[in-house]
């Protein structure tokens, strides 16, 4: 017996930049009325513009702190008189204790519930869920310590080269590769710090590390009476420092067979733990034995959902607040089709555009966007927020400006669609990984799928790229200079009274006649001395010949030189 | 000139002149102008003759073992930069030696020959063949010149008259007796400094001069080349007609004249041709920066006296061809005496002390070559005090350049691949490459810019439009300039083909006075930069601390993403600059150690 379904009426989104203008966009949809928060670093961000309430969060604190503000966050909630938060992704999507504050406050909180959250959210007692669910895990220790020496041993245990991740993280925040036990000590450390600024909570553990392998993940929708569906998998593999660079759906590289392994097992793992609301299982694939190995539940919506929703048809932002309002799955009002019924339809690819400097090791660059010209068109699907003409990309928040995701019957037509999507985009004033991403896609081992995690580490000429040559902003900015500045040649001399285009002589580019140019290639440079000698012998013997004395001109007008 | 304005009327020539023997195009001082003050890369203004003439010859002045440039290169630089030359389109080389030593000329000359093309074998005129006093540089002088000139296996013999001294009747007399005396084809080329120099050219053409140098009317007469038109329409008719078509000449010239004037501010002040060059023997090429320089160095009244004192040097350095780089010693050295009011025999007096320019210590030294007649035994004493002067050919010393290593040291320079022209371009002018490299970087090819707009900047609504390539046309119009912020930044506004652009300039002349950040000097092993910017999130070391290598010093944090900095050696922190919470850029210094 279904219950009663409770409809929500006004949302706020506990968010900032594209994923909270994706999230005001469904609820819009919906006819939801929306709140938006923003940090005071933000209060000209795009996401502010798409609500129908804003409010500044966190005042006197920092940019990140500000959105991790959870007494604030509710107190804007409660007054703005909202049923319901979405939290996105990063921030607080996976902190219990805010959705916790959220039942308190009698505010539906969308997303598992805490107690799930606690469970999954924390990566070693997820593990143990995994194992429950006979389904394949890596090897890894609990939660680091804070004496050196344990830390060295449980390193020991399960062998180097291990992974070092935040137990409450995810984005790949945090995580670092760890290869010998001299650096062991300084990366945990280090990991910690990152942890804590980024989660608020600095619980870092250790994994084994596989060396060849592919990061494919299950998007899975549950609802709260039981029933649990799969949207298929993506393909993540496409990672720089483990953060995604390029997701697509399906996974190209999958047959049917191994496809039903990696659903099922996913399902699995949310059954054991009663799962609700959208989540992804992430899991990592040998690419020498095909072995799938359980990473983790991200109990959230995931940046890279896009590219499922793209081949599903399935509004999953949507799904999760209808769930929250209690629609079952499967039927029409959930807007989820019955599982038998979701099919996968074409390829999706998606690349995250961001401010990180290829060729500066992928430092984020920051300062104001001059120029922005997105691209569009059939199949192209642009999620931004934080790019657009005289946007300021400060330094205070990650990266990401724009996410692309193109979609086509075919992979390869989806490659080329998204190269197309890419080579149309202009972004300056900051440094961006266009031309990196442009280079990527159009790989031969990305688009023969013969790729690891580690294809851009291990593919050097990524890097190789001919520059995209922005001749137009290069042109103003001399023009600029000599206007402001004036151009050092022509300092202490008279101007010109005025100033002359002088008019065009130039003749259509038919072919001229043939001119000595031509003489001398037939007669070689000692032919051509003789001709030259003829001419005049010629002439004394009364024969008239055209151009009996050569003339040279002397054109370059070397004496009036600027000098 | 730019070669915004040298190429639009290259469809014009090769379509209505093609009669001409040659275009001189290339070379001489073009080369290190066109990168230096233009910002322009020569090879690609060259690319653009060949384009636009395709049936037309292109001409170069070749400094012989100087290259384009004003020092003697290695034979193997001299060697690859006529190859590259011949490559990339020159079909005609007119070689001299500034000297007229054969034996310098031939590295060159031969490379020439090698390379397929016409190699034009030049000597340069000086003194004057009709004055019985001037016994130096007589008939027989230059007939025996000629002749070696021929013996080296020249295609064309060519007389360079860069001062424009060669009267009518020595023209009569020289290139009668060339005719008779050589076998390969002669070339008249003159400067029009005295006024007269088209009678010379008229006098040459009845003495069977093969081919002579005219400029187009509107570029000509004063330190340019005498009046085309004007010599094709005197010799219309009679049976040396050049064939020109007048109309041709016309357009062509009319074309000149209006580009001409964008550049009104490099004119010299010269009205008038000057009959005084018979007395100084300045080449024309000289005579206006030597007076832009005297200009510079407020010394302009002086002229007369420059000029006279430009004679004397001549006549205490033995009489010699003057012509780059020599006539650049002799108008340093005029200057240095004006400046110092020293007379000739100031300078030769033994007791006295005098402070030769660096350039007179070169050729009295023997690094431009040997002169003829050899230099004045006294004053080369003076000036090298003591040194030995170089007796053989300056190429023969110079140890051949690797050229690998060279292109090596340009790339790492200019942080980029060079291409082989480039090579050449480093090769010749180390720093003007690479500063030009620089500017390149920034601004891109700003060579497509049209001239005013490149000199002048543009003014409030002004419109233009740029071809970057065919089919590729920008409309830029300028609207306005901001306010400098604090940091001296000024905001510029343009509408882009009707879209709205702003660019950030700084204007240089409100930098702020507030000190930046302290930069980590690379080449200082004690210092510590940062590696990328962001904010300071802990420091792990104090003021003296000891540290091991590897030990973390500082932590740095951007967009979520943190970055250690490690020391690089065992060793005793000196000082640490910042602390946490500081924002700090690439390369500002963090941490400076104790030198060891």
């Amino acid at each position: 017996m279904p219950k009663r379904r409770k409809k929500i009426r006004r949302l706020l989104v506990a968010n900032r930049s594209e994923i909270a203008i994706r999230v005001l966009r469904a609820a819009n949809e919906l006819g939801i009325g929306t709140v938006a928060i923003f940090a005071n670093e933000d209060r000209f961000a795009l996401h502010i513009a798409k609500a129908d309430e804003s409010y500044q969060v966190g005042a006197g604190k920092g940019p990140i702190e500000a959105y991790l503000d959870i007494p604030d966050i509710i107190r804007i909630a409660k007054q703005a008189k909202v049923d319901a938060i979405h939290p996105g992704y990063g921030f607080l999507s996976e902190n219990p204790d805010f959705a916790d504050a959220c039942a308190e406050a009698g505010i539906v909180f969308i997303g598992p519930s805490p107690d799930v959250m606690r469970k999954l959210g924390n990566k070693v007692s997820a593990r143990k869920i995994a194992v429950d669910a006979n389904a394949p895990v890596m090897p890894a220790t609990g939660p680091l310590p804070s004496d050196e020496k344990v830390i060295h041993s449980a390193a020991k245990e399960i062998g180097l080269p291990v992974m070092l991740k935040a137990s409450w993280g995810g984005g790949g925040r945090g995580m670092r590769v760890i290869e010998s036990e001299s650096e062991l000590i300084d990366q945990v450390m280090a990991g910690r710090r990152e942890a804590m600024s980024a989660f608020g909570n600095d619980e870092v553990y250790l994994e084994k590390l596989v060396r060849r392998a592919r990061h494919v993940e299950v998007q899975i929708l549950g609802d709260t009476h039981g029933n649990l569906y799969h949207l298929f998998e993506r393909d993540c593999s496409i990672q720089r420092r483990n953060q995604k660079v390029v997701e697509r759906a399906p996974a190209p590289y999958l047959n049917a067979a191994q496809r039903k392994i990696l659903t099922d097992a996913a399902l699995a793992i949310g059954n054991t733990v009663g799962y609700s609301n959208a989540g992804t299982v992430e899991f990592l694939m040998d690419t020498d034995t095909g072995n799938f190995y359980f990473i983790e539940v991200n109990p959230r919506i995931q940046v890279e959902h896009t590219v499922t929703e793209t081949v599903t048809g399935i509004d999953i932002v949507k799904a999760q607040i209808r769930i929250a309002e209690g629609a079952t799955i499967g039927t029409p009002e959930s807007g989820v089709s019955k599982q038998k019924d979701i099919r996968l339809n074409g390829h999706a690819i998606q690349c995250r555009v961001t401010t990180e400097d290829p060729e500066n090791n992928f430092v984020p660059d920051y300062g104001r966007i001059t120029t922005y010209r997105g691209a569009t068109g059939f199949g192209i699907r642009l999620d931004g927020g934080t790019a657009y003409s005289g946007a300021l990309i400060t330094r205070h928040f990650d990266s990401l400006l724009e996410k692309v995701t193109a979609w086509a019957p075919t992979a390869e037509e989806a490659i080329l669609r998204m190269n197309r999507a890419l080579r149309e985009f202009r972004i300056r004033g900051v440094a961006t990984n266009l031309l990196f991403l442009e280079t990527l896609i159009t790989h031969p081992k990305f688009r023969d799928n013969d790729y690891t995690t580690k294809f851009i580490d291990n593919t050097p000429e990524l890097f190789h790229y001919v520059k995209r040559r922005d001749r137009a902003t290069r042109i103003l900015n001399y023009i600029g200079d000599v206007i402001v500045n004036g151009n050092p040649e022509v300092l202490g001399r008279i101007r010109p009274t005025s100033f002359t285009t002088p008019k065009d002589i130039s003749v259509d580019p038919v072919a001229p006649p043939d001119g000595n140019l031509q003489r001398l290639e037939k007669l070689g440079p000692k032919g051509f001395s003789n001709w030259m000698i003829e001419q005049k012998k010629s002439s004394d013997y009364g024969h008239d010949l055209p151009g009996c004395t050569p003339i040279s001109v002397r054109d370059t007008y070397a004496d009036t030189r600027p000098y | 000139m730019r070669t915004h304005d040298l190429i639009k009327p290259g469809s014009a020539y090769a379509a209505m002149l093609p009669e001409l023997l040659s275009v001189e195009t290339w070379g001489g001082a073009t080369f290190d102008v066109a990168m230096r003050f233009l910002n322009e890369c020569p090879w690609e203004r060259l690319a653009k003759f060949k384009e636009t003439m395709p049936n037309m010859i292109q001409q170069m002045l070749l400094r012989a073992s100087n290259g384009v440039g004003y020092t003697n290169y290695p034979d193997n630089v001299v060697r690859y930069f006529v190859e590259q030359s011949a490559e990339a389109g020159i079909d005609l080389f007119r070689v001299f030696d500034s000297l007229n030593w054969v034996d310098n000329m031939r590295p060159a000359m031969d490379a020439v020959i090698e390379s397929g093309k016409l190699c034009e074998g030049t000597m340069c005129y000086t003194g004057d063949i009709t004055d019985p006093a001037r016994t130096k540089y007589d008939l027989n002088y230059y007939i025996k010149l000629a002749k070696e000139l021929e013996a080296t296996g020249a295609h064309i013999l060519g007389v360079k008259d860069m001062g424009g001294l060669m009267k009518p009747a020595a023209a009569t007399i020289l290139f009668k007796a060339l005719k008779q005396e050589v076998g390969i084809p002669i070339h008249f080329h003159t400067h029009d400094t005295s006024g007269i120099a088209a009678a010379s050219i008229l006098a040459a053409s009845e003495s069977g001069v093969d081919a002579v140098d005219a400029a187009m009317d509107s570029m000509s007469g004063l330190t340019s080349q005498p009046n085309l038109g004007s010599i094709a329409a005197a010799l219309r008719g009679s049976e040396r007609d050049a064939g020109l078509d007048q109309r041709a000449l016309t357009v062509i010239s009319d074309y000149w004249e209006q580009a001409r004037r964008n550049y009104s501010g490099f004119e010299p002040d010269l009205r008038a041709g000057t009959s005084s060059v018979y007395q100084h023997e300045m080449p024309g090429g000289q005579f206006t920066n030597l007076r832009q320089q005297a200009r510079s160095m407020g010394i302009d009244e002086k002229w007369d006296d420059i000029a006279r004192t430009y004679a004397q040097v001549n006549h205490m350095f033995g009489d010699i061809i003057k012509v780059t780089p020599t006539s650049k010693v002799v108008g340093d050295m005029a200057l240095m005496m004006v400046t110092s009011g020293l007379s000739p025999e100031d300078v030769m007096n033994s007791d006295r002390e005098i402070g030769f320019p660096e350039s007179a210590v070169q050729l009295f030294g023997g690094q431009m070559g040997q002169a003829y007649g050899g230099f004045p035994e006294e004053l080369q004493k003076k000036i090298l005090k003591g040194r030995k002067p170089l007796t053989n050919r300056p190429g023969e010393v110079l140890l051949p350049v690797d050229l690998t290593q060279a292109r090596d040291d340009a790339e790492s320079k200019v942080g980029r691949k060079i291409s082989d022209e480039e090579l050449a371009s480093f090769l010749m002018y180390p720093d003007v490459f690479v500063e030009y490299a620089k500017v390149r970087r920034t601004y891109g090819n700003i060579s497509v810019l049209p001239t005013p707009a490149f000199f002048y900047g543009m003014e409030t609504n002004d419109e233009i439009s740029v071809d970057l390539e065919r089919g590729v046309t920008l409309v830029i119009r300028f609207l306005a300039v901001g306010d400098p912020n604090e940091q001296g930044r000024r905001n510029v506004f343009f509408e882009l083909n009707g879209q709205p652009r702003t660019v950030r300039v700084i204007d240089r002349g409100r930098v702020p006075l507030e000190e930046a950040h302290a930069q980590a000097e690379d080449s200082n092993a004690d210092h510590i930069g940062a590696p990328m910017p962001g904010i300071v999130v802990s420091v792990s070391v104090n003021d003296g601390g000891k540290v091991k290598r590897g030990d973390v010093l500082v932590a740095i944090e951007a967009m979520k993403m943190e970055t250690s900095v490690f020391a690089e050696r065992d060793g005793v922190i000196g000082k640490v600059i910042h602390h946490v919470g500081t924002q700090v850029d690439t390369k500002d210094l963090l941490v400076v150690m104790d030198p060891e």
